[in-house]
């Protein structure tokens, strides 16, 4: 943090939430102070200074006062708003999905340069609109690796030998796959079976994390992704430990774009 | 909370206003003493519109506005476009709506917006009641009047998905710039929104 009362940073919108008559709080993940809260006044009026600079997923630069219990939005001009995002439902339930999860992993006012920048790049891949469960899925392989929470997917997480391609168990308590040598020994109850098809998908993550990935890399990959999606899914619960609230709503318009 | 006989009732005055939306513990203490000043009448009357409002309002059964009498005025009104439905957020958007009397069609009041980051989706709010509204009637134009913010937006997608197959003509309110704004202050959003949506003069 900066010892000024005004600070200024680039930042995402993650949520908003009423407060008072016209005001609202918004919530920021800032490439500067991690996440950061702060009063917008006024925003729900029709001529308020903020315009629709703080719509949820917006990127903007963003001036804020610290106050003495809530900080306060002075000024908010929007870099990228993401139009095509917005004009499709499932891409704006999957932009709201990936803002659910900054907002459950990232710290407050504890700045992480790696979160931020890959949430901007999924919000642009988001808005590119191509392969976008590929994207949510990349994103939240990242995630996990920025975060810390990243386990071990190419060799068993105990005895560190290599594993054939075919189904193995998973055990978030040991951090990683387990060979079936080792499961009887260090398995836990914890434990989950993981298909060839979604280590096929979460190895290459693996590999490609240092790398920028293009749509072209996401090509082989996007017909079977519904194992490494369910895998995903069931260990960001275990480590956020609760449902996350928007998966609900993603799941039903992802259902009725395919019905 | 539940009060004992004992408790004093200023502190319960007091803690009672607290519970409101808006109020902190200072304006709830700025309140009560208001009140103690106030007439006695003025303070019964309050009382009883307080009760009367809890006693007498419900929602309308067809259109989920708040109302003394089910169906509710509008509704009922017989010389208002039955063809037309309006959807709104909040029972206060109708009487803002009605206030402009440039509209004239019947109204549905969803009770809330979809928001998925807070876990509220279509099931918190009345949409399945609308689509029953929509079998065996005569409407032929749904105006979604969702707020226009993200969540508003994706309300009324959702809501156009829903609707779309029964071929009825789905619309929705101008975006634009508001009336005595200068356009040099408007942002990018709005402005973009304004010159899409232009008119012939």
């Amino acid at each position: 943090m900066t010892s000024n009362r005004v600070y200024k940073t680039k930042a995402i919108v993650l949520k908003q939430m009423p407060i008072g008559e016209t005001n609202r709080i918004i919530t920021f993940y800032t490439r500067s102070f991690g996440k950061v809260a702060a009063v917008a006044r006024g925003v729900r009026r029709p001529g308020s200074k903020f315009g629709g600079s703080l719509e949820i997923l917006n990127h903007v630069q963003t001036s804020i006062a610290r106050g003495r219990s809530l900080d306060n939005v002075n000024e908010c001009v929007v870099i990228e708003s993401y139009k095509n995002l917005r004009k499709n439902l499932t891409a704006i339930a999957e932009g709201i999905y990936i803002a659910e999860l900054v907002d459950t992993f990232g710290q407050d006012r504890s700045p992480n340069f790696s979160l931020f920048d890959i949430l901007l790049e999924t919000l642009s891949n988001l808005d590119q609109s191509e392969h976008r469960e590929f994207w949510i899925l990349w994103f939240e392989f990242r995630l996990l690796h920025v975060s810390g929470f990243l386990p071990e997917f190419v060799s068993c997480v105990e005895c560190h030998n290599g594993l054939d391609r075919t189904d193995h168990t998973f055990d978030p308590v040991v951090g990683g796959v387990l060979c079936p040598e080792c499961v009887s020994s260090y398995g836990t109850d914890q434990s989950w079976n993981v298909s060839v098809s979604a280590l096929i998908v979460l190895r290459f993550f693996q590999r490609s994390l240092k790398l920028k990935l293009q749509s072209e890399s996401a090509g082989p990959y996007v017909d079977d992704l519904a194992d490494v999606k369910a895998f995903l899914r069931i260990y960001m619960r275990y480590i956020a430990e609760r449902d996350l609230k928007s998966t609900g709503f993603l799941d039903l318009v992802r259902f009725k774009e395919i019905h | 909370m539940e009060y004992s006989s004992g408790t004093p009732p200023v502190q319960r005055l007091i803690d009672e206003f607290s519970r409101l939306p808006g109020v902190g513990p200072k304006s709830a203490q700025r309140l009560t003493y208001h009140l103690i000043r106030m007439p006695a009448e003025q303070a019964e009357s309050l009382a009883s519109a307080i009760l009367s409002v809890k006693t007498r309002i419900t929602l309308c059964s067809k259109c989920f506005h708040i109302t003394e009498n089910d169906p509710c005025n509008i509704c009922s009104d017989t010389t208002r476009d039955q063809s037309k439905i309006c959807v709104v957020e909040q029972p206060l958007d109708v009487m803002a709506l009605e206030k402009t009397s440039t509209y004239d069609g019947l109204y549905h009041v969803l009770h809330g917006v979809i928001s998925p980051i807070n876990g509220i989706g279509p099931d918190n709010l009345k949409v399945k009641p609308l689509l029953q509204r929509l079998m065996g009637n005569d409407v032929t134009e749904i105006i979604m009047a969702t707020n226009p913010n993200l969540e508003g937006e994706a309300t009324s997608m959702f809501i156009h998905k829903l609707i779309e197959p029964s071929g009825i003509k789905i619309t929705k309110p101008a975006r634009g710039l508001p009336v005595g704004g200068d356009l040099e202050y408007a942002d990018e959003a709005t402005l973009s929104r304004a010159i899409e949506g232009r008119q012939n003069f």
